[in-house]
């Protein structure tokens, strides 16, 4: 590691412990501070790009799943999904939770998202960086799941809306 | 936040519910740096134990002091509160044992960091890993009392799997 690599890091390591020995209060106006710029940032992101509705892409999924599709209030570009599936080893991706239940705000919802895997493909760190991406390709913020707890499996199980499987 | 949780005391001491505790982002932001979040995970215990745990005296509680549904939540002063019965036998002790806080004047509880994790690890998101992993590193949980935990509730394997993936191999 390079010497500024290193400073960087015990830069960072010194913030967040200054961070962490706020006040709990303090910690909360933090993060309503940050929950006022997102918002803004959404509502202006929103005003541009709200109301996307679109069909199945080719492409992606396929079947019985573009009847849903078709319903989702986020739009689904099948090419970049398969795309970004296709490099990641995923071999299925799947969506659920509010996006295809019907209750989802564009401003305060996340799109949950549960991605399978090929057999022997288990990522590592690098999973928490794919977030972001996917975000960029659906146009809101994703929350990227691997697996389901066992208590939440039985509630969502029923709802998964495939978005990609490999043929 | 203040008044969100001054109203979340008020239903506790109304008897709406027996025993309630911050969970979830909110939790962790108590031990650790804060984190970008839009709800208040507020895991409640049931006095009684109604076979089948609603949430609605608690809705209609805070409805009739004027706050509105949003989504799955209740917008409360500002916050969107989730309300989850803690139906688990993790959630429960989590509740049960959770740390009594004074929030600018107001008496509250979150749950132990100890507690957190589990819950996480159970949980099992990629944000929830993300959120374990910053335990890890922060060092304020107690190993022991952890292992305690993860034992009681079958987690031990799961740990054990957690750690080789997301901790040994950096």
């Amino acid at each position: 590691m390079t010497p500024l690599m290193e400073q960087t890091l015990e830069q960072k390591r010194s913030r967040r412990l200054r961070l962490m020995a706020l006040p709990y209060p303090e910690k909360v106006r933090i993060v309503e501070r940050m929950q006022a710029a997102a918002r803004e940032i959404r509502s202006r992101s929103g005003g541009e790009e709200g109301g996307r509705r679109r069909p199945l892409a080719k492409g992606s999924g396929g079947g019985s799943s573009s009847v849903h599709f078709a319903r989702l209030p986020v739009e689904v570009d099948g090419d970049r999904i398969a795309g970004f599936c296709g490099s990641r080893g995923i071999r299925r991706m799947s969506l659920f939770g509010s996006v295809v239940r019907g209750d989802f705000d564009p401003v305060r919802s996340d799109v949950d998202v549960l991605v399978e895997f090929l057999p022997g493909r288990v990522p590592g760190w690098e999973f928490f960086g794919w977030a972001e991406e996917l975000e960029r390709i659906l146009g809101h913020k994703v929350d990227l799941n691997s697996r389901l707890g066992r208590h939440i499996t039985p509630h969502v199980e029923g709802e998964l809306v495939t978005i990609y499987e490999q043929a | 936040m203040r008044e969100t949780l001054s109203e979340i005391h008020a239903l506790e001491q109304a008897g709406v519910f027996g025993r309630c505790a911050i969970g979830g982002a909110m939790g962790a932001t108590f031990y650790l740096e804060p984190v970008s979040t839009f709800d208040l995970d507020i895991f409640v215990l049931f006095d009684g134990a109604p076979l089948i745990p609603t949430l609605t005296p608690i809705h209609d509680f805070l409805k009739a002091r004027g706050h509105g549904v949003e989504g799955d939540a209740i917008l409360v002063h500002g916050w969107p509160v989730q309300f989850l019965p803690a139906e688990s036998p993790l959630l429960r002790e989590a509740v049960e044992r959770a740390r009594d806080i004074d929030f600018d004047g107001v008496p509250t509880r979150v749950m132990s960091a100890e507690h957190l994790m589990a819950i996480a690890l159970q949980t099992g998101r990629a944000k929830d890993f993300a959120r374990l992993v910053a335990f890890v590193e922060s060092g304020v949980a107690d190993a022991s009392t952890l292992a305690g935990i993860l034992e009681r509730h079958g987690l031990s394997g799961d740990w054990r799997t957690f750690e080789q993936r997301f901790l040994k191999a950096s």
